[in-house]
């Protein structure tokens, strides 16, 4: 694979010419990622924002059609596929770019998600490594890694000395150093040693770590499940904040005259899911949190052949009662 | 009717001309006395702005603060809830728990941002035709004054 | 801090071992070790897992109503009663003595191992189990955050608010953690009609936040858990205290200080004045 490296100092100046020819996306405050006006606006010293970056492929809201009487017709409206603007995310961390690969799986399984893969095609995704995983990250545990390459096009690992190893993956991510090839400079052997050293460490530093392999799903019916979950007050922090996490609804929002079909962001915690006219198979919040660890770690690997999680700890750390799924799934062991 | 979210589109710089705009008042009447009353002004033939959307209720103790949040998602610049004197409620105490109600609404506006000048109350009796033409014709002023809740 | 901790397991053992109650709900500490979690231990051998530290601060009044709550729960036959032990502090306390008013519960069903603070509260606990410091810390910190929000205009109140409620992500975190938020079917999941529509459009986030404002204006209990636990950091609880003061300023009510008094949206006075009424 390809290496550069990018001076600290250069990074700031290549996020400038980025932002003259195309849109740039990087955490800009301590709950989000948003497009930022100069290099000076990102807030890179943070580890990662409270959300993550899906609902820039997977927005919260989007109108899928919008409808208008006039008279006995009924006109329909396609919106306009997402402009294909270019954009450069920077600064998500290898957690929540693997993110993207996963949950791609589910856009494009039966029915292909054009408006998502429209708006993948054009984000080129520049992660920079993790030197200080927190006490809730547990990207290990699920075949990711603080400097692990899944989902990224550039990965900028830093270096001792205050340069970014920068590993180009794809050909997204080689055609954005070609263009802005200034700013790069080149790299030896002895940096991609330092950067496989540091890897190793940074994964060192991963305190709890959940052993995946040796996991057999709890029976169905253990009554671990009820204690599990006994704390969880059934919000939808876990699953707005998680980077693989794609449940929706869609709503008509308007009036008999005039509105819009949206598709919005749902959660499986909610008592309103599965909530249908026949009633309601998991009334109790235990079988919907039974749900969630097993649609998570059984039936999408299953299915899809990915496990739906990469680590990143946002449900621990955003959690109101601190429910930790290392621990659940510990205790879910067969 | 426009949905709340195509209403929001709209910005201060689009189709909004302040020498024709017209306020929006939707208006919360209750069955016994103000609608009553307002019935009387239409057949005294009063004059006064043709700005209210009018609403019947059974009484002012039906508007839940959801009615008002809605009336200004929906494109209404000014509510205006009215109903029976204190004492004259039809179902005895109705209004009372409505003056509680609007009081403390117009309080969480005002912390919001939102002009509490914007919910306004009256009591109009059955026999108020024109007092009702006149709350119509001040509640009208007064929120043209304020502006489209939009800008 | 240890005493505290030592007389809840004390309690919490005498009352499980004499069959007192089926359960004591209180706080045992989380994974980390340092944030407490809340914790719902029915054996006598469990006991010490119950710990109090000054990051306790979830109101556990909420696990008592509701759908699922212990004292109101759908998925149990009515005759059958769970008795339940509870560590309450000031703010859980305040909120019991509201939700007796709203005839949640009984009191007889329910051990309050209380937490005081020394500010007025309209119950006595069952047991009391520990004194703390009011925090004034968080009541200045209000108050200026308050004072700074009444110097701007209108306009910039507004546009302030705007802001904050744009980052909305309406994951009703909220609403979960507020024991007083225990409707069944809460007014923004309604579709039939729909109030507040799903998406988290601004004039959508705005009508959740003032309805659920509002809906607690003269119950909360300050407990300020909804503003900890808001993932992207809207200051909820400014809202909620500048509610519990107008109601004061207006009614002289105060929620969870008087037992026996009416909540101030749920009664009136015939003398009530509102001056803008025409």
């Amino acid at each position: 694979m390809d290496a550069k490296l990018l001076e600290r100092e250069q990074l700031l100046r290549l996020v400038d010419a980025l932002i003259a020819d195309c849109e740039v996306i990087a955490p800009a405050d301590e709950s989000s990622f948003s497009a930022v006006a100069s290099a000076g606006e990102m807030q890179l010293a943070q580890l990662k924002p409270a959300k993550s970056p899906k609902e820039l492929v997977f927005p919260q809201r989007e109108v899928l059609l919008r409808y208008a009487l006039a008279g006995d017709e009924v006109a329909l409206d396609d919106p306009p596929p997402p402009a294909a603007v270019d954009r450069v995310l920077i600064g998500t961390r290898p957690c929540d770019a693997a993110a993207f690969p996963v949950i791609d799986a589910l856009f494009g399984w039966d029915d292909v998600d054009a408006a998502y893969f429209e708006r993948r095609e054009h984000t080129t995704v520049v992660s920079i490594a993790c030197d200080q995983p927190c006490e809730t990250c547990f990207c290990t545990s699920v075949g990711g890694s603080p400097a692990g390459i899944e989902g990224s096009d550039l990965l900028l690992t830093p270096l001792r000395e205050g340069n970014y190893h920068v590993q180009v993956i794809s050909e997204r991510g080689r055609s954005l150093v070609e263009r802005y090839e200034r700013f790069f400079r080149a790299s030896d052997q002895a940096h991609d040693r330092e950067r496989a050293l540091l890897e190793d460490e940074w994964q060192a530093a991963i305190e709890r770590t959940v052993d995946l392999d040796e996991i057999e799903m709890a029976d169905f019916e253990s009554p671990v499940w009820e204690t599990l979950a006994q704390a969880c007050v059934d919000c939808g922090i876990c699953t707005f904040l998680c980077p693989t996490c794609h449940c929706f609804d869609i709503q008509d929002e308007g009036d008999p005259n005039q509105g819009e079909r949206v598709r919005v962001w749902d959660a499986c915690t909610f008592y309103e899911y599965t909530r249908t006219h026949a009633g309601q198979p998991r009334p109790t919040h235990y079988r919907r949190y039974r749900q969630r660890i097993m649609h998570k770690f059984r039936y999408y690997p299953e299915n899809m052949g990915k496990v739906l999680c990469v680590g990143c700890g946002r449900c621990i750390q955003y959690c109101p009662v601190r429910i930790d799924l290392r621990v659940v799934l510990e205790a879910v062991r067969g | 009717m426009l949905s709340s979210n195509q209403v929001e589109t709209l910005s201060a710089s689009e189709g909004v001309d302040p020498s024709t705009w017209e306020p929006r008042i939707f208006a919360f009447l209750c069955n016994w006395c103000s609608y009553v009353g307002a019935d009387l002004a239409g057949t005294s033939r009063l004059i006064y702005p043709a700005t209210v959307r009018i609403i019947r209720l059974p009484c002012t103790g039906r508007v839940d603060p959801m009615f008002i949040l809605r009336s200004f998602q929906r494109g209404a610049d000014g509510v205006l809830v009215s109903g029976c004197h204190p004492g004259d409620c039809h179902y005895s105490k109705g209004n009372f728990y409505a003056r509680r109600r609007m009081l403390m609404f117009r309080k969480l506006l005002a912390f919001v941002g939102i002009d509490p000048r914007r919910l306004q109350m009256s009591w109009v009796s059955a026999s108020e035709g024109s007092k009702w033409a006149q709350v119509v014709t001040d509640v009208t002023n007064e929120v043209k004054a304020l502006g489209p809740l939009r800008a | 801090m240890e005493a505290i901790t030592e007389n809840i397991r004390r309690e919490a053992r005498r009352l499980l071992q004499e069959e007192a109650v089926d359960v004591v709900i209180g706080y045992q500490p989380g994974w980390d070790g340092v944030q407490p979690v809340p914790v719902f231990v029915d054996q006598a051998a469990e006991v010490d897992k119950l710990v109090y530290n000054e990051r306790c601060t979830h109101n556990l009044a909420k696990y008592l109503v509701g759908r699922e709550g212990y004292l109101t729960s759908r998925f149990r036959p009515s005759d059958q009663i769970v008795r339940v032990a509870l560590v309450a502090l000031p703010a859980t306390l305040r909120a019991i003595v509201a939700l007796l008013r709203e005839y949640q519960f009984d009191r007889a069903d329910l051990i309050l191992l209380g937490i005081v603070d020394g500010t007025p509260v309209g119950i006595e606990p069952d047991v009391e189990v520990g004194r703390i410091a009011a925090d004034t810390a968080k009541e200045e910190q209000i108050r200026a955050q308050t004072e700074e929000l009444d110097g701007m205009s209108l306009a910039e109140r507004r546009e302030w608010w705007r802001e904050q409620f744009s980052k909305c992500i309406r994951c009703y975190a909220c609403r979960q953690v507020c024991p007083f938020c225990y409707c069944e079917q809460c007014i923004a999941d309604e579709n039939q009609p729909q109030w507040i529509e799903r998406s988290p459009s601004l004039w959508n986030n705005m009508g959740w936040n003032l309805i659920r404002a509002y809906h607690l204006t003269g119950r909360c209990s300050g407990c300020g858990e909804c503003d900890r636990v808001c993932p992207v950091e809207i200051p909820l609880r400014l809202i909620n205290s500048r509610m519990l003061d107008e109601v004061e300023a207006a009614f002289g009510f105060v929620p969870g200080r008087d037992p026996d008094a009416e909540p101030a949206l749920a009664a009136f006075q015939p003398g009530d004045t509102a001056g803008f009424i025409r």
